[in-house]
């Protein structure tokens, strides 16, 4: 295996780390700013959507080699991966639940709960990976 | 029942003389997952174990152990 090729992968996973942490808080922000303009739109949604993919494409490595998609992906980003994306669908659960709630006290509509669910969900699912896999590099 | 696994990989790192770096590079993993198993974050699967125990040239069990593991589970 080239040190080259390990290094690179290192500074691959903590760009990715950064970026991820990054996107999750922008999309937040970004989201958060649109709720009072009457939500965001489908051309905004689809912005998003490809951004995001094409982060998840970028941080896979899927156009790498195969020994630095290796080392990129190896066993504790799996299960930073793994429970990032746990995070997301608890929190997902809980935005929805508290979505259900406040119809009870508000009045809006099925699309700004999708979006606030949305938004939750993927975002933390973002920003826990960041953390954790930025957590993992220290000692 | 509390059970963790330890480890002596810092310590049969350091007596090799290796970085982090070094054994990431030798057991083909990231420098983060060797970080993460000696600081008891992450607990690696039975294949890297092995993997790094061959790199010290130890068995797997002077390398991982568990503790409070002395009690059979059917007792």
């Amino acid at each position: 295996m080239s040190t080259v090729i390990a290094d690179r992968a290192e500074r691959l996973a903590k760009w990715r780390a950064v970026i991820a942490v990054l996107m999750g808080t922008a999309l937040i922000v970004t989201q958060g700013r649109r709720m009072d303009d009457g939500g965001a739109g489908p051309i905004s949604w689809i912005v998003t959507g490809l951004v995001v993919v094409a982060f998840l494409v970028w941080a896979s490595g899927r156009f790498r080699s195969s020994l630095l998609r290796h080392i990129l992906n190896d066993e504790s980003s799996d299960l930073n991966r793994r429970r990032s994306l746990m995070i997301g669908f608890w929190n997902m659960l809980a935005t929805a639940v508290v979505c259900y709630a406040l119809t009870f006290l508000k009045d809006y509509g099925p699309r700004d709960a999708i979006q606030i669910i949305m938004t939750v969900g993927i975002s933390s699912a973002l920003i826990s990976f960041g953390v954790s896999e930025r957590g993992s590099t220290r000692s | 029942m509390n059970e963790r696994l330890l480890n002596r990989v810092r310590e049969k790192r350091e007596q090799h003389g290796f970085t982090q770096a070094e054994l990431a590079y030798r057991v083909g993993v990231s420098r983060k997952t060797i970080n993460t198993i000696e600081n008891l974050v992450f607990f690696p699967s039975a294949l890297l174990a092995i993997r790094i125990a061959r790199c010290f040239d130890v068995s797997v069990e002077e390398l991982f152990w568990i503790d409070g593991g002395e009690t059979s589970l059917l007792e």
